[in-house]
């Protein structure tokens, strides 16, 4: 054994350091956890912050991403996110954000370099010197860029994760991100075949995947429900999102029909009349509010059915996302966006942890001691797909 | 005795350990021990992760996973026993990086905003005409799919089409620049790469006299002649690829000032070429004969219609993809004076009455 931590880069000068790995292993048999925890450990969510207590970060951010020419994001995001893994805490102790500014930025140059600029530079080409050509060559490019933005969302889960740690122990994804990206593709189409009827179902699913190929240490979280009603008790939230938006689109048509038929609007020229215009934008904003609303108990039965959906060791897990505190979630957070212009988001993504984390509740327990590291440090640059698509994801 | 929580990096269990401090062979060691449990670090690759806010300390030892944390209460007795646990460190390298990415993007709005104007000229010019010509060619078919196409009288077309091959010899035009009208609901004449020069009829409508669709033909063949097109393609695109790649996705409000800077610049570009344009054509105007005076009645009915005679520079005219026509008209005056003072060519009409009866007729 050399002495050296996580194979850093430590002299051999300090022969000491890292000889804890030996004691460890050789002693490992008689190792026992502390007498004031169990061998099965109950799991107790909590967030310990707000939003406020992001604000100076939030804005130091938006002042150094415009002198920066935004360049600073990749930082500044990292910095968000070891703020919000520090106030996010598992039985008292919180997580840590291990990822780096500097990664991020190499998976972004890696992206400019391999992807980005070759499809520009094709694209301005072909629409240069072959505009009526074009439709062949960006077809297929907009297929592989939907593709590649499916890749991404669980390319950037597996980095966040790789990097999300607790108790010293890693998080870590073991699949495929093309499966995963080929897999959303396909549901995407039975969304558009079904005319919107597969989305609970789809989305499930999708969130199934994820979860079946996460892991905390080298234990791979539990799937407890399988095909058969995964989606069921979001359908019923979802039908009445559905009708509603049915409802409005046909009253919007019927409206615009009525005041076309009346002679109030002419289809040829543009409406000047001002009543009219606030008519029909007002019809819209009741639109808008009204199908918002529809789509809070759809979003919270999916909250509630994804956490109901997983286990991990012997723990089970429960969500209490209610509608009228999603709501207020929700309302607060566009809120917050809308008079940051943006710079704010840091405080609507630590909202929304404080949100499920300390709604999150879980009966049975984990045997932590049983639980080793994984071997897998996960992708060596981060998220510069995700980055170049603005996927979220915090 | 000084005591804190421990979790080894190899399994999610947490010891309660004690910690004491050690010295060995000249380096200062933090032993941590519990029943089971030994470990030595050495002070020197300790790293500080958090604490300092009423939270927690917690430690980090080289770049390894395992983690040690302190309650805030104990500090001062560790910091008794290891100040250097509590030293900032790294602010330097932050300080450094943060002033390293801001040269950065300084060196690239200077590109953007200062370098590819200066080099988008010389870049444009350096372009093989047959390159532009056939950029030109897909710009028109483009521009075919919205506007219809517009035949004039033959005669007209006849007369405006010498107009313009005289206008093209005056500018030194290295196309051959081809006339064409189009069935469009705006007035407006442009100038596409490759020489084509497009005039909608509602411009035909508009326009006074034949002298002034010399003006008008002046104006875009200095463009062709002077490769502004080209010269805008090779800018713009240059400019927003680099920003387009460097802001990533492009919807947080950083990346929108950002992109909106790009539109400003664009613009500002613009209203050099025209200005550029506007005081070429009137040296072609005297050159061909033509009355370089109607310009400038051009541009007062421009001014005229879009009601914006006032010649007030700012935010309005920063907005605007063409200097003010007030402007414009005044300059073009004292250019012609110029230019008339010192050419002793006789002023021929522009176009037969006849024919230019026969074009504002418009399209047949």
């Amino acid at each position: 054994m050399t002495g050296q931590p996580g194979g850093g880069p430590f002299p051999e000068s300090s022969p000491n350091a890292g000889s804890i790995d030996s004691v460890l292993f050789e002693g490992a048999e008689t190792t026992q956890p502390s007498e004031t925890l169990p061998a099965e450990e109950p799991l107790r969510f909590a967030y310990n912050g707000g939003g406020g207590d992001i604000l100076g970060l939030a804005a130091v951010n938006a002042l150094l991403n415009i002198i920066t020419l935004t360049l600073y994001r990749f930082w500044g995001r990292t910095n968000v996110r070891r703020h919000i893994l520090a106030r996010t805490e598992i039985n008292d102790e919180p997580m840590e954000y291990i990822g780096t500014g500097w990664e991020m930025f190499k998976g972004f140059v890696i992206v400019v370099f391999g992807i980005l600029l070759p499809v520009f530079v094709l694209l301005v080409a072909v629409q240069l010197f072959a505009p009526l050509l074009a439709l062949l060559v960006i077809l297929p490019i907009y297929l592989v860029l939907f593709v590649l933005m499916n890749f991404a969302v669980y390319a950037s889960r597996r980095y966040r994760l790789s990097r999300s740690t607790w108790r010293s122990i890693r998080f870590a994804m073991k699949g495929s991100a093309w499966d995963y990206a080929w897999a959303a593709i396909g549901y995407g189409l039975l969304n558009a075949i079904t005319i919107g009827w597969y989305a609970p179902a789809s989305e499930m699913r999708l969130t199934r995947r994820l979860w079946s190929e996460t892991q905390f240490g080298n234990r791979t979280f539990r799937i407890k429900l399988h095909d058969s009603g995964l989606a069921g008790p979001a359908y019923g939230p979802f039908a009445i999102l559905w009708i509603g938006a049915l409802i409005a689109y046909i009253g919007l048509f019927a409206m615009m029909a009525l005041l076309i038929a009346n002679g109030t609007i002419d289809p040829e020229t543009p409406p000047d009349d001002l009543t009219v215009l606030l008519f029909v934008y007002g019809y819209a904003l009741v639109v808008f509010i009204v199908l918002t609303l529809l789509a809070v108990p759809y979003q919270a039965a999916l909250m509630r059915r994804k956490a109901e959906m997983l286990g991990f060791e012997g723990a089970d897990f429960k969500l209490d996302a209610t509608f009228a505190s999603l709501l207020w979630l929700n309302f607060s957070n566009v809120l917050i966006l809308i008079f940051t212009l943006g710079f704010g988001e840091p405080i609507a993504t630590a909202r929304t942890f404080k949100y499920v984390f300390s709604r999150l509740t879980s009966t049975g327990g984990v045997d932590m001691e049983t639980i080793r590291q994984t071997l897998d440090r996960g992708p060596t640059t981060g998220e510069g797909l995700a980055d170049a698509f603005d996927i979220g994801g915090f | 005795m000084l005591r804190g929580t421990y979790s080894d990096g190899h399994t999610a269990t947490r010891w309660d350990v004690e910690l004491t401090i050690a010295s060995e062979r000249g380096l200062k060691l933090l032993r941590i021990t519990a029943p089971g449990v030994f470990a030595e670090w050495d002070v020197a690759y300790i790293t500080r992760i958090s604490g300092g806010d009423g939270s927690e300390f917690r430690f980090r030892y080289g770049d390894g996973d395992a983690r040690l944390a302190v309650p805030s209460r104990h500090r001062r007795e560790l910091e008794a026993l290891a100040p250097q646990l509590f030293r900032i460190r790294g602010q330097g390298l932050a300080i450094a990086g943060i002033a390293g990415l801001v040269l950065f993007a300084a060196a690239t709005t200077g590109l953007i905003f200062f370098g590819a104007p200066v080099l988008s000229g010389p870049i444009a010019r350096a372009t093989p005409t047959h390159v532009e010509t056939a950029l030109g060619r897909n710009t028109s078919q483009i521009l075919g799919l919205v506007t219809g196409a517009c035949e004039v009288d033959p005669e007209a077309f006849r007369q405006a089409n010498r107009l313009v091959a005289e206008l093209n010899d005056a500018a030194g035009s290295p196309f051959v620049t081809q006339l064409s009208f189009v069935e469009a609901d705006f007035a407006n004449a442009f100038a596409l790469p490759g020489g084509s020069i497009m005039v909608t009829d509602n411009l035909i409508d508009m326009l006074e006299t034949p002298d002034q669709l010399a003006g008008v033909l002046a104006h875009e063949t200095a463009h062709v002649a002077r490769r502004h097109v080209m010269a805008a393609v090779v800018r713009e695109l240059g400019g927003a690829m680099i920003l387009d790649l460097l802001v990533g996705g492009g919807s947080g409000a950083g990346q929108q000032i950002a992109l909106s800077g790009l539109q400003l610049q664009s613009l500002r570009h613009g209203r050099a070429a025209e200005a550029e344009a506007d005081e070429l054509a009137i040296g072609y105007l005297v050159e061909i004969g033509a009355d370089p005076e109607a310009l400038a009645e051009f541009f007062d009915r421009i001014g005229e219609i879009t009601n914006d005679g006032n010649d007030q520079p700012g935010m309005a005219e920063l907005l605007l993809s063409h200097p003010s026509p007030a402007r414009r008209a005044r300059e073009a005056r004292q250019r012609s004076e110029q230019a008339r003072a010192v050419s002793h060519g006789e002023i021929r009409p522009s176009m037969s009455a006849e024919a230019w009866e026969l074009l504002k007729q418009g399209c047949i």
